[in-house]
Formats: structure tokens, C-alpha cells, sequence
């Protein structure tokens, strides 16, 4: 468990070192951070896009009676990240959402029929 | 603790592009060994006996001599990828197709287990 | 030659939609015999305890001094309290309540839904203006225990008539099909592996899910009823756990317990 938290926040800290700073800049309202405002506003969008994608994907499996756990967590987490301003998290938590939401629904989609062959006769 | 540190360095080599050949095979397996080995990732001494594992499930088969069972490492990889695609009715969970592990943990473990 | 072959698809359609729940019940039972040749079916309603003689000795001890006992005495007393407007549970029930659990979840015609004891229990207190319990709740657990104690010895009796075969059917489905993200179904577990062993643990069968509920849980430290394990189960396998008494868990018990049928009722019980 402490292994797996230290490779998630280490993972973390390298996106937030790399990618985090325009963002912070742009909060500041320095002289050159007009076109790094509207980049964050870009990522920022582009985040939102995958997760409402997820979202929906989400919704159709837990319809079925067929959601993750982990896809929930990953959807709350990447909201929060997006809320503080951590872009470059959020897309990695919003697309790990987004794959296991389309996974799910997946599952649900090949169980409508793969249940019968394990009826025993 | 010292080897928690250890580790996290050994992640941040392997996480920044260009210089992952720093790892060697045998800190990657270690790491492998590790993932295998969580409760909460790989869990696989739920069901496999494993040789330093402690109280290990018994309803897939001991993992030993790998390299003679899976000569070829990508059949591993496959299996611990997706073993349904070899088996429908296997009760083996997708660990990379479900996403239970990323990808790069995946090729750790198989490390790890390919070892064995 | 066109017309053979409608005939043909017609049977193969009609063939499916006509559910035989007893002829699934045999085949289950039959099953089970096939994989744990050494274990009577009666047996199974002692769960993994059946299949492990160390573990088997170990409960047993335990089973001397039930955890569940006061359980079953809260449960009596609760029983018997009468609600603000003068009735109590004994007359929601037949017999007074005593040994009936053998005919639960049995299906409701006039509602049309699926009622196990836990939401007959509720039903009894909505209908008599008393706040509802909670399904996770000690209180549940004590009555429906004692209801349980009171059933002890009896044989389940479940009946599904042919408006029900829908519920049963659904509940069938939700057992054998996989979920979560480790993809496992009930089945996976308590038929594809049942007797191998998860870390310690054994997996019991199915056949004897049913019977020994309430339980009184180490895990938990309390009493809870079979969708309080539904709901662990689904969670263990990183499925999402539905409500208590959703149709869908209450479809599952209603198939699972129809699986028991001929069964000896032994709860509450206590399990690890």
C-alpha cells in the first residue's frame, strides 16, 4: 500500500512540477500570461470534456447495476484536482475514469448473453 | 524506511523519459515483487503460491519455473494482461484490460513473475 | 423448407423464455455433488465449516457460547412490544410470526415484487405508522434473528409462480453474471472454484447460502442479514454495492434461497 501511494505521488509530483507552473502564472496576472491563461482554460476544457464522457459512461453502467468502484473514485478525484487548479492530474485521473467507466459498460454489454453459459444444465 | 526511499528514487528514474535504462533488471523485479505482493494491487498470493509469500492462496497453480512455462515473455504478459483471452472462463482478473494495474506496473510484475 | 425453420426458431424462442426454476434447482444441486462428492447436500448449510474439519472445530467451539444469543433475546423482547396503536408484528404474520422464515422471500401477487423477511418486517411498521428500521441496523438484525431461531429445523419451502418468473430470473442472472472490475460473478467464487482456497479463507457453495441467516459476523462485529454479504461480495470484487432490499438484491435472494429448497434452516448462525 505505502508502495503504491508513493508511486502515485511521486507520479503526481513530476506532473506538477512539469506542467503545473503556466497555470500559477496565469493566476498572477504577470505580463506574459495571456496566452497561457487561455491554454489553461484549454486544459482546463479539455478535462471537463473527458470527464463528462466519463461521466456518462459511468451513469449507463450503474443503470445496469454493472459500476466500478474505482471509476467513481477516479471521478471525484479528478474533480477535485480540476477545482485546485491541477489540470495535468486531472486528465490522468479523468482518463483512467474514462477507461474504466467504457470498460464497465463493456462488461455489462457482453454479460446481457455470456451468463447463460454458466448455468449448469 | 531506507528502502522506501530507495524505491521512490528507483520510480523517479523509471518515470522520467530517456533515462529508464538506469533501472536494472533487478531493482525492476524487486518492484515487480512489490506490486505483486500488495493486498491492494497485485494481491496475487491470493490465490498463487509464490516463493517469500506468505499465506498464499492455492486456486491457480504455484508460480515457479516460469521461463520453462512461458519461454516467451509476451505469453505472460498476455496472461496477466487479459488471461481470458487464452481462457473465457477463467477466474484470473484482467489486470490490464480492467485497468487494476497501469501498464507500466503490469511489465513490472511480469518481470517479477518471469523470474520466478 | 422456410416455414420448418420458423418453426424451428419459434420452439428454440419459446424453449428459452419458459424458466423450470426446479429443474435449475436439481441441476444445482447436482452440481455441487459432482464437485464436493464427499459432502452431502444437507451439510452445506454449515457454509466453508462443511469443508474444512480444522475450521469446523474451531466454530464449533465457538457455536457453544453463541455470539449471536443475545441477538435472538433482544430480538424476543423487541418481538413482542406493541406498536403506538395497540397491534404488534404477530399480526402482520402468518402463525404470529413463529417459524415462518422457510417461505421467505416469497413473491407478492398483488404487489407484484419480491418481500424477504427484512422488508416484510418493515412493510409490518409502515402499515402500523412505526418508522422504518435500518437494514444494517442491530435492531433488524435482533428480530429477524429471533423470527430466524423461532424457524430452526424447518425446510425451505419457496414457491415461484409464473407471475415471479421474471424476478427469478433476474435474480438468476445477476448471480452468474460477472461484475466489477476483478470480473468475477457469484459464481466464479461459490461454483467455479468453491472448496479452493483465497489466502486462508475456503470458498463454500451456494448450496447452503441461504439458510443461516441472520449471521452474526466477526467481520462486523454485529448481526446482519444475506444482502449485508451481497453487498461486501459485490464490493470485494470492485462492483458497486447496491441498496439493501433494491429489487435486484432482493431478485438474488429470492433465487439463491430457491436454490436452497429441501434445505434445513439453521440461523442465526455465526461465521468468521
Amino acid at each position: 500500500m505505502k508502495h503504491l501511494k508513493l508511486i502515485v505521488s511521486t507520479g503526481l509530483l513530476l506532473l506538477v512540477l512539469g506542467c503545473a507552473e503556466p497555470g500559477r502564472n496565469a493566476e498572477v496576472g504577470t505580463s506574459d500570461s495571456v496566452d497561457e491563461s487561455v491554454d489553461v482554460q484549454d486544459a482546463s476544457n479539455d478535462v471537463r470534456s473527458i470527464l463528462d464522457q466519463a461521466e456518462s459512461a459511468y451513469a449507463a453502467a450503474k443503470a445496469k447495476n454493472h459500476a466500478w468502484v474505482i471509476t467513481g473514485r477516479l471521478l471525484t478525484s479528478a474533480s477535485e484536482a480540476l477545482e485546485a487548479g491541477n489540470e495535468a492530474a486531472a486528465m490522468v485521473e479523468a482518463k483512467r475514469a474514462l477507461f474504466t467507466a467504457q470498460a464497465s459498460v463493456t462488461q455489462a454489454n457482453k454479460e446481457e448473453t455470456a451468463w447463460r453459459g454458466r448455468v449448469p444444465k | 524506511m531506507r528502502s522506501v526511499a530507495q524505491f521512490q528514487i528507483l520510480l523517479l528514474i523509471l518515470l522520467v523519459p530517456g533515462i529508464s535504462t538506469a533501472v536494472s533488471p533487478e531493482q525492476r523485479i524487486e518492484m515487480g515483487k512489490a506490486i505483486a505482493f500488495n493486498r491492494n494491487a497485485g494481491n496475487c498470493l491470493s490465490c498463487h503460491v509464490i516463493a517469500d509469500g506468505e499465506l498464499p492462496g492455492m486456486i491457480g497453480p504455484p508460480l515457479v519455473q516460469m521461463k520453462l512455462r512461458f519461454p516467451d515473455r509476451s505469453a505472460l504478459r498476455s496472461q496477466i494482461w487479459e488471461a481470458a483471452k487464452r481462457n473465457p472462463d477463467t477466474v484470473m482478473p484482467p489486470y490490464g484490460r480492467h485497468s487494476i494495474l497501469t501498464e507500466q506496473e503490469v511489465d513490472l510484475v511480469v518481470d517479477f513473475i518471469h523470474s520466478l | 423448407m422456410k416455414a420448418g425453420l420458423f418453426i424451428l426458431m419459434f420452439l428454440g424462442i419459446a424453449s428459452q423464455a419458459v424458466a423450470d426454476p426446479e429443474a435449475d434447482r436439481v441441476a444445482f444441486e447436482k452440481f455441487y455433488k459432482e464437485r464436493l462428492p464427499g459432502i452431502e447436500i444437507a451439510a452445506h448449510k454449515d457454509g466453508a465449516y462443511a469443508l474444512d474439519a480444522a475450521k469446523r472445530e474451531q466454530w464449533l467451539e465457538i457455536e457453544d457460547f453463541p455470539p449471536y444469543e443475545i441477538a435472538v433475546d433482544e430480538g424476543e423482547s423487541l418481538f413482542s412490544v406493541a406498536f403506538a396503536n395497540g397491534k404488534s408484528y404477530t399480526d402482520c404474520f402468518a402463525n404470529g410470526g413463529m417459524g415462518i422464515k422457510q417461505t421467505y422471500p416469497y413473491f407478492d401477487l398483488d404487489r407484484g415484487e419480491v418481500i424477504t423477511l427484512e422488508l416484510a418486517i418493515n412493510n409490518c411498521r409502515d402499515a402500523n405508522d412505526e418508522a422504518q428500521l435500518d437494514y444494517m441496523g442491530e435492531e433488524m438484525g435482533n428480530i429477524s434473528a429471533y423470527m430466524a431461531f423461532t424457524s430452526r429445523g424447518n425446510k425451505f419451502d419457496i414457491k415461484v409462480p409464473e407471475e415471479a418468473v421474471e424476478a427469478y430470473e433476474q435474480g438468476k442472472r445477476f448471480y452468474y453474471e460477472r461484475r466489477g472490475q476483478l470480473d468475477f460473478a457469484c459464481s466464479s467464487c461459490h461454483m467455479d472454484i468453491v472448496g479452493g482456497l483465497l489466502r486462508a479463507e475456503i470458498l463454500s457453495a451456494s448450496i447452503g447460502h441461504a439458510t443461516h441467516w441472520p449471521t452474526y459476523r466477526f467481520k462486523w462485529e454485529q448481526i446482519g442479514g444475506i444482502q449485508r454479504r451481497f453487498l461486501q461480495c459485490n464490493e470485494q470484487v470492485g462492483a458497486e454495492s447496491l441498496a439493501q432490499q433494491s429489487k435486484a438484491y432482493r431478485n438474488l435472494e429470492y433465487f439463491l434461497t430457491y436454490m436452497n429448497n429441501g434445505m434445513e434452516l439453521n440461523g442465526p448462525a455465526s461465521r468468521r
